[in-house]
């Protein structure tokens, strides 16, 4: 495993969720590289290395993308279908985190291949495990191919 | 005209041989006659010439010395004594001299010469010296024996010559048996390297030309024809006897798989055919089985009685319908006593038997109707047809139809008849007067459909004015839940953030005042979840499954009472019905229903709970009840009982949202049941719902939905 690989890409809007998630992330020292980006498009951007992440090696994937619905410019449901039904990306696991628990938005997440879909609990203590756990998870247990 | 090749082969091949034979023969026996000549002449004659040669020498040189001494000895005596012996002598050179004459391979003149010469020594012996002896003087003698042995040595000569010659001829013919035993070796070995090279040659040529032929065809034959394959043929390679036999055997092949094909497409047809015969077999069996079957199902006809019978008219068969109309059982059959007597009532006798004789002549009576005596006595009336199927033996049947209802009811109709003049006037009279009233009610009617025509248009414009709002307020519900819920998150992310961060840096009051902003912030998400929970309600459609009540009630208790351990509760539990409803609401009813019964009676000592289910009084509903002994409510309160966010008691006494009871109220109107309940301050509360019974929904999903929002 390379260095630089990023290890997550946490896509989200709210400021105050990114801080939350990396301080979650962070106070169980699971992660060694973060990729935040705020919308959508830079979501899609980074993957596929366009724009400003455009010198940015495509094949290094991040190892899970944390991925929140309401998005500005790409929703997160937009995200998700395009990375899923592409060849390349569709191995990337990717971690629905979101405020909202209507059955018809997990639902469609599913049928577009999420591997987990978590609802955003406003406890903190409750979203520190939620989080962690998740990271634990796909960083350390779940196996990727390898590229 | 094969056969010529190969005898030719077996003729020149011996032919061959004997030739090899007979030129070895002829050798051998020439070197045979060259080896006796050798041995003869080595072994027999030169020993043989020599020999007469040396004795030759010997007596002349005898006859010499006898001769000679005459020259010095002077007593006459001692002369004759000489004499006699050269005599002796002589003759025996003589018959040497013949001997060797035969034997001498040398040219005969050197044996003649020899003569002559020994001839004219003797003589001049004879008649110079000895005859005249006496008047020789010594000179004279002297001169003579001189004479004397120059003619001795011309003899002497002579024999040296031949002795000479047959001593050379002795070895030259050893000579030449050495070189000729030397030769005869070598060709002795030539011959017989080339007799074995030919003779391999020839067992080669009968191999090649004979037995691998037959090892080929006998490979054929025995690997392969024998196991039945006949695609291998053998090779024709010569027209001598073995390609004929090959030629044969393949013919026998092809003659084999002629017959084998014969065979087989003999066997295929017969099989064929027997497969056809069986297929026939099979055919006419099912055939004869189902009439078997029609037949006793023709007999068995639960529409005709049937019956059976010999010629003294006894019942031998009978049928279930027989049973049935004349109340007799298969035991009477089989104890053999039912006979035409037995079934026919006594006045009936006489015509019976008039009835018997025109069916034995005329083979079957058409059908008629006829009283039958039953088994209790009584008489019942048939409609009877008999048969006779069969003479030898003799079998009749009877068919028979129970007409006996129909009898009564001709009896009935003839009644019915005689007053069935009064009702038609009777019935024309009553139809006037309803014909008068549907025309009034005709009128009423059109003005009815007029106004329902009207309200129609008016639901349907309410309702889409509700699709309209329910669509907003998912909308709504949906950025609450995500909107909402974010700061919230913040709020309390931060401040346990704060918290553990800045622990030191608060004091008490500062500790306590993030507690209190955690709390709240955390009571607000469980706030928005229920109102998100019971906006969603309204939106979800049912989905329907038969519930039980009893499983779903033991299932929510259990899980709770788990939480209350120390408490003293009495549950009473009858046995609770089964419902046709919603799983997942109906069982969030019941968790609200339990969970607040459980959690009003915390304050007193034995908390009583009474949990039933009885079907309502006009039986289209299933009523469901919960009962408890808490804190209960004042009925003036009641209009905000099932409001939301209404909450009749405060936080710090029971917790709660208020919600609850709202959500129960919305899915228990979804099902299209009811919900009430009866309270008094501190004498418990009773929380009772409806549900239709599961024949009753169909139509009530037809009607509108009128929900609250």
């Amino acid at each position: 495993m390379r260095n630089e690989r990023v290890e997550i890409l946490l896509v989200e809007d709210n400021p105050n969720d990114v801080k939350l998630t990396l301080r979650a992330l962070k106070k169980r020292n699971l992660v060694n590289d973060i990729q935040v980006v705020s919308d959508g498009v830079e979501a899609l951007d980074y993957i596929y290395c366009r724009n400003q992440f455009s010198d940015r090696n495509f094949e290094e994937y991040p190892k899970v993308i944390f991925l929140d619905l309401k998005l500005p410019k790409v929703n997160g449901l937009e995200v998700l279908a395009k990375l899923k039904s592409d060849e390349r990306t569709r191995h990337i696991p990717i971690v629905v985190l979101t405020s909202s628990s209507e059955d018809s938005d997990l639902k469609k997440c599913y049928e577009l291949g999420v591997n987990s879909y978590i609802v955003k609990p406003v406890d903190f203590e409750r979203f520190v495990e939620s989080v962690s756990k998740l990271g634990f998870y796909w960083l350390l247990l779940n196996q990727t191919p390898e590229l | 005209m094969f056969h010529k090749r190969i005898k030719n082969s077996f003729i020149t091949g011996f032919a061959v041989i004997f030739i090899i034979f007979a030129v070895l023969v002829l050798i051998s026996l020439s070197s045979y006659k060259n080896f006796t000549r050798i041995v003869n002449n080595f072994y027999v004659h030169p020993f043989t010439v020599t020999n007469s040669c040396r004795s030759v020498q010997a007596a002349f040189r005898d006859i010499y010395f006898h001769e000679h001494m005459i020259f010095h000895e002077s007593g006459e005596a001692m002369i004759e004594g000489i004499f006699e012996n050269v005599i002796e002598h002589k003759e025996m050179f003589r018959s040497y001299i013949e001997i060797l004459r035969n034997q001498y391979l040398g040219p005969a003149s050197d044996i003649d010469s020899l003569e002559t010469s020994y001839n004219a020594w003797d003589t001049y012996w004879n008649e110079e010296v000895y005859n005249r002896r006496e008047s020789l003087s010594k000179v004279e003698l002297e001169k003579k024996r001189i004479h004397y042995l120059i003619l001795y040595d011309n003899v002497n000569l002579k024999i040296v010559k031949i002795v000479n010659f047959a001593d050379n001829m002795a070895v030259n013919l050893i000579n030449e048996s050495d070189s000729m035993m030397h030769n005869n070796f070598q060709r002795d070995v030539g011959i017989f390297l080339v007799s074995l090279f030919i003779f391999f040659l020839v067992l080669l040529t009968v191999y090649k030309k004979f037995y691998k032929r037959i090892l080929n065809m006998h490979k054929v034959v025995v690997n392969h024809i024998s196991s039945g394959n006949f695609d291998k043929r053998c090779d024709v390679d010569s027209s001598d006897e073995l390609g004929e036999l090959a030629q044969n055997i393949n013919m026998m092949t092809d003659q084999l798989v002629g017959f084998n094909t014969n065979l087989e497409e003999e066997v295929k047809a017969r099989t064929a055919k027997l497969k056809e015969e069986m297929g026939n077999l099979a055919r006419v069996k099912t055939e004869l089985e189902q009439k078997d079957r029609l037949a006793v199902s023709i007999f068995n006809s639960e529409l005709v009685g049937v019956a059976m019978w010999d010629e003294t008219g006894r019942l031998i068969q009978v049928n279930d319908i027989f049973y049935s109309i004349t109340g007799y059982t298969e035991e009477d059959i089989k104890s053999e006593i039912i006979d035409w007597k037995t079934l026919t009532p006594e006045e009936h006798y006489e015509t019976e038997l008039a009835f018997h004789k025109k069916l034995i002549e005329e083979k079957r009576v058409l059908p008629c109707e006829k009283e039958v005596k039953l088994k209790n006595g009584n008489k019942t009336t048939v409609l009877i047809a008999k048969e006779v199927i069969s003479e030898e033996p003799f079998r009749g049947i009877t068919f028979f139809i129970d007409i006996s209802e129909r009898k009564a009811v001709e009896v009935e109709l003839e009644e019915l008849r005689d007053n069935l003049q009064e009702k038609v006037i009777e019935r024309t009279r009553e139809l006037e007067e309803n014909m008068k009233l549907v025309v009034s009610s005709r009128t009423s009617l059109a003005y009815l459909l007029e106004d329902v025509n009207d309200s129609r248009d008016e639901v349907i414009m309410v309702n889409n004015q509700l699709d309209t709002l329910n669509k907003e307020l998912e909308a709504f519900s949906y950025s609450v839940s995500h909107d909402l819920k974010a700061p919230l998150r913040a709020i309390d992310g931060f401040s346990s953030a704060l918290e553990e961060d800045y622990y030191d840096k608060l004091d008490d009051e500062g500790k306590e005042f993030i507690a209190l902003i955690r709390d709240n912030a955390q009571k607000m998400g469980a706030l928005i979840n229920d109102l998100l929970e019971f906006s969603r309600l309204g939106r979800k459609d049912l989905n329907y499954t038969e519930l039980n009540l009893q499983e779903l009630v033991d299932d929510v208790y259990g899980d709770m009472i788990v939480l209350e351990k120390d408490r003293k509760i009495e549950l009473k539990m009858d046995n609770l019905c089964t419902v046709f409803a919603d799983r997942t609401m109906i069982k969030q009813v019941i968790i609200n229903l339990v969970s607040n019964a459980l959690k009003f009676t915390r304050m007193e000592p034995v908390a009583e709970i009474e949990i039933g289910c009885e079907e309502s009084e006009d039986g289209k509903y299933v009523e469901f009840y919960v009962s408890d002994n808490g804190v209960g409510f004042d009925m003036k309160y009641y209009d905000k009982l099932f409001g939301v966010f209404q909450r009749l008691h405060t936080d710090e006494k029971f917790e709660g949202t208020g919600v609850g009871l709202a959500l129960i109220k919305r899915i228990i109107s979804k099902h299209k049941g009811t919900v009430w309940a009866e309270g008094k301050s501190n004498e418990g509360a009773t929380f009772r719902f409806t549900l239709p019974k599961r024949e009753n929904i169909i139509d009530s999903e037809n009607s509108l939905q009128n929900d609250e929002v």
